[in-house]
């Protein structure tokens, strides 16, 4: 299996997610669609705008999430230069300890130090809860725990022809659509392409507060894993059956995991070509009218809800003092 | 350092429901927390142990791993509070009756 056609060849800088000299979108990966989906503008500020919240909770996630895949990745590839079981773990442990990055994750007394200058009212989706959970500690019990308990994995990790296995695959795949007539890419990221049963899925790490039903249901309506059973079918060059997602439930007393498969027809794939389609249209329609409405029925869980609070007349202020403005979110850029 | 296993009651009992006074060596949470992580391979191999050691004790007992918890109950064995003395009995008896109405 051959997926050169497919990956950039080097992790430089990527090309834009728009069309030249617009910010109409022709690259999606599935924040670019949730955000679309959810609310206009939001999309503008975190997709078009790049926005992020200066928030260190956000950051701690971000770094965590990274190295937790990192961590996994790694025993992955000593898995697949033919270590052991206890060599990989070992092999992926020290490689973790010596990313530079695992140091800036906190520790206790660094959480501790963050809730003596937390304000509650100026929580807004990741909290200093969420952090409490992400320390060094926490990054390795959750890493080695997993790989314990997934020791005897019935599902196998595919080796692609380099040699290398299909695990942090960045992916986009250039889709044909009737009455579009510019190119669309899908784009994204798959942590592990898997062979389950004989069939080939897409495997995708989740963390959460807890394993339950309601979480994994979830990921049978989620676009994100049509998106990905449709990559894996082209970058495997054989039909996926659909995503198979790892539950890491991150608890301050222990770490509990799940694994729930989701399948997809031929009719959800189709259906998800109507949704991209739709996307494109909502990028069309936004960019030409200028107007990025707010969809207030979508702020529960949102990270601009304090500025889309402000007036209109002080928002630019508080975006500026309380947001900070990276190169944005671009699909195309190789993990 | 001592080596003599010290029953601590409460603990998770990842090490037989004893901590001796060389055990932050070999603990992942200590090691985790170091100030600089320049950890050695043997120091990975000890955080890997005991993490083992701890999922195993999480999955048999049910009891959550609470590593903080831990080092700070080894932190009060190791700097153990001082007795009050004859002169601190006395002063806090004179403390209680000052604080007394007796009036009432």
């Amino acid at each position: 299996m051959s997926m050169d056609h497919i990956l950039p060849a080097s992790a430089e800088k990527p090309d834009s997610q728009f069309l030249p000299g617009t910010s109409v979108q022709y690259a999606w990966d599935s924040t670019s669609l949730t955000n679309i989906l959810s609310c206009p503008r939001r999309y503008k500020l975190s997709i078009i705008g790049g926005y992020v919240p200066r928030n260190p909770n956000f950051a701690i996630a971000l770094v965590f999430g990274i190295l937790q895949h990192k961590g996994l990745e790694f025993y992955h590839v000593a898995k697949s230069k033919g270590a052991t079981h206890d060599e990989a773990v070992r092999d992926a442990c020290i490689r973790l300890a010596a990313e530079p990055a695992t140091a800036t994750l906190p520790t206790d007394e660094d959480i501790d130090q963050l809730k003596e200058a937390h304000d509650p009212d100026e929580d807004d989706g990741i909290t200093l809860r969420n952090s409490r959970v992400r320390t060094r500690y926490y990054l390795f019990r959750a890493v080695v725990w997993y790989l314990e308990h997934y020791r005897e994995d019935p599902a196998e990790t595919i080796i692609l022809t380099s040699g290398k296995p299909a695990v942090e695959l960045s992916f986009r795949v250039p889709i044909e659509l009737d009455g579009v007539d510019h190119p669309i890419i899908l784009c994204g990221h798959i942590d592990r392409g898997m062979k389950f049963n004989g069939s080939i899925y897409a495997g995708d790490y989740k963390t959460t507060k807890a394993i339950s039903r309601q979480f994994f249901d979830g990921f049978d309506l989620s676009h994100q894993m049509t998106g990905y059973t449709i990559a894996s079918s082209v970058i495997f060059d054989e039909p996926a059956r659909g995503a198979i997602i790892d539950g890491i439930a991150l608890q301050v007393g222990g770490v509990k995991f799940g694994r729930h498969v989701t399948t997809r027809s031929q009719g959800q794939v189709r259906e998800y070509f109507d949704l991209l389609k739709y996307a494109n249209q909502l990028a069309v329609s936004f960019y030409e009218r200028d107007f990025y409405p707010m969809n207030t029925a979508s702020c529960y869980f949102c990270d601009f809800k304090q500025l889309c609070r402000q007036p209109p007349e002080y928002r630019d202020s508080y975006l500026k003092l309380n947001f900070e403005q990276k190169r944005g979110w671009n699909p195309l850029e190789n993990r | 350092m001592s080596s003599t296993p010290i029953p601590v009651e409460g603990l998770s009992p990842h090490d037989d429901n004893t901590i001796t006074q060389e055990t932050p060596q070999l603990d992942a949470y200590a090691l985790l927390t170091k100030p600089t992580l320049d950890l050695s391979d043997a120091e990975v191999d000890a955080i890997i142990t005991n993490l083992q050691k701890r999922r195993k004790v999480y999955l048999d007992t049910g009891k959550a791993d609470a590593p903080a918890k831990e080092a700070a109950a080894r932190k009060a064995l190791a700097e153990p509070k001082a007795k009050p003395t004859a002169a601190d009995k006395k002063a806090n008896t004179a403390a209680l009756l000052d604080s007394i109405d007796w009036k009432l």
